[in-house]
């Protein structure tokens, strides 16, 4: 695996999720599910509307699109000399054939989207879009178009979708209605469209919630399935990137907010966006299961720090208590007000004594300098925010969180 | 941008004390991009 190299720091499980696609990119097999799109209304497809008139090619092959992303990928994974070279080859060439082919693509959306080939199509180049976008920020090559081309596929799913539904295709009817081609686009696009959403919040906006927990345990189901080895289970991937996103999303808008104080404005536009976004992806139920499922497997007693997953497990709760900080100061009139509160007092201290309690040490499984260090850091700086006057020392490293 | 273990603690300490909101933009502004701690404080 090259992805230690890169400058990605977190989204572990799409980092994998792209780099997996190498392997099984041509496959693309039948799906038994088919997850159901939320949110695509009218807001939404403006949006994804908005990107479509830059979308203004000539016909071309979204699977020579895909292919060659995919040789992209590969190329960063092999030998640094040959690296580069067949790097920027294939990624030129992905970049030009996309180029060309993306206006046919839409075309056909908006005429055709009744023949199951549209699909295949619009996955393909959906497909193509997420891995130059991912090459273009990770292996310093055309970075500045890493936005774009997220953009793209964000456009991409959002038109064919859209089209779907105006030619009387819902594409959250049962697997059994749809062919194998429209659950695959199905699969791919959430994909894609988690991705280009982590790309905006990584870059401090705050983009609808396009995709469920469902959705999201789906595809990593689905990659699990293609290679076992190289993926951890789905829920617990899902939950991950799911935590993830939210985390980058309260500490961003906290730290707005909190600036906006220092320079006495007090104005709390935007905050009701940014909760619904929280309070949404919180008040999943499938989030719910899949936590309480990873709480009584890989935490409590059966904390495990000597295997990969449990020492993501225990990361993942780290990261739910700093998230329902944020969220407690995130609620309040102001940021000032609500790390005082008591509730936030309460979520604070939790996390410096878990953070004592579960310490994920160095020389464990985990390997990645970042996933540990850069993580826990926050944690505490976040965790030590909350600290009352009086707060005892963090206990010693144990595993026994039976007071949580 | 990476910001150093010390200016971190720097800036707990300094909201500890004050409470105020420049030193709370401090430590969320730390969170969001620490320094990883170096190998010598890895436990």
């Amino acid at each position: 695996m090259g992805w230690p190299q890169f400058k990605i720091l977190s989204r572990e499980g799409q980092e994998r999720a792209s780099s997996d696609l190498v392997s099984h990119v041509d496959s693309m097999p039948p799906q038994n599910t088919v997850p159901t799109f939320v949110s695509i209304g009218k807001e939404n497809f403006v949006q994804g509307s908005v990107l479509i008139p830059w979308i203004n090619t000539i016909d071309g092959h979204p699977h020579i699109a895909r292919t060659a992303a995919t040789q992209a990928l590969r190329a960063i994974q092999g030998s640094p000399s040959d690296c580069r070279e067949n790097l920027e080859f294939f990624f030129n060439l992905a970049a030009g054939t996309l180029d060309r082919c993306l206006n046919g693509i839409c075309t056909f959306a908006m005429f055709a989207s009744r023949h199951s080939d549209e699909y295949r199509r619009a996955s393909d180049s959906i497909i193509a879009s997420t891995l130059l976008a991912w090459i273009a920020y990770s292996a310093d090559i055309a970075e500045s178009s890493a936005s774009s081309y997220f953009m793209t596929a964000y456009a991409q799913v959002f038109r064919t979708t859209a089209n779907a539904n105006a030619n009387g295709i819902d594409l959250s009817s049962s697997s059994a209605e749809l062919g194998q081609r429209e659950s695959a686009y199905c699969l791919y696009s959430s994909f894609a469209l988690d991705c280009a959403n982590a790309w905006l919040i990584r870059n401090g906006m705050y983009p609808p919630r396009t995709t469920t927990f469902a959705q999201r345990k789906l595809y990593f189901t689905h990659f699990e399935d293609l290679n076992s080895a190289t993926w951890h289970p789905a829920t617990l991937e899902a939950a991950n990137t799911t935590l993830g996103n939210l985390f980058e999303v309260c500490l961003t808008a906290a730290l707005q907010f909190a600036k906006n104080e220092l320079n006495l404005n007090f104005s709390r536009e935007g905050a009701d966006n940014v909760l619904q976004y929280i309070r949404a992806e919180l008040g999943d139920a499938d989030l719910h299961r899949a936590l309480k499922d990873l709480y009584r497997s890989h935490q409590g007693t059966n904390t495990n720090h000597t295997t990969v997953v449990g020492q993501l497990t225990t990361r993942l709760f780290h990261r739910l208590r700093c998230v329902l900080l944020l969220h407690e100061i995130l609620s309040q009139d102001s940021i000032y007000t609500g790390a005082q509160t008591p509730e936030a007092i309460n979520v604070a201290t939790k996390i410096v004594g878990f953070c004592g309690k579960q310490v994920i040490r160095r020389g464990g499984p985990i390997e990645d300098y970042y996933l540990q260090s850069w993580h826990n850091f926050s944690y505490l700086m976040l965790g030590g925010m909350g600290l009352p006057d009086d707060s005892p020392p963090a206990g010693r490293p144990s595993t026994d969180v039976s007071d949580e | 941008m990476f910001i150093g273990r010390e200016e971190c603690a720097i800036a707990l300490r300094n909201y500890w004390e004050n409470k105020g909101i420049a030193e709370l933009v401090q430590i969320l502004e730390f969170a969001q991009y620490p320094k990883p701690m170096d190998e010598e404080w890895q436990v």
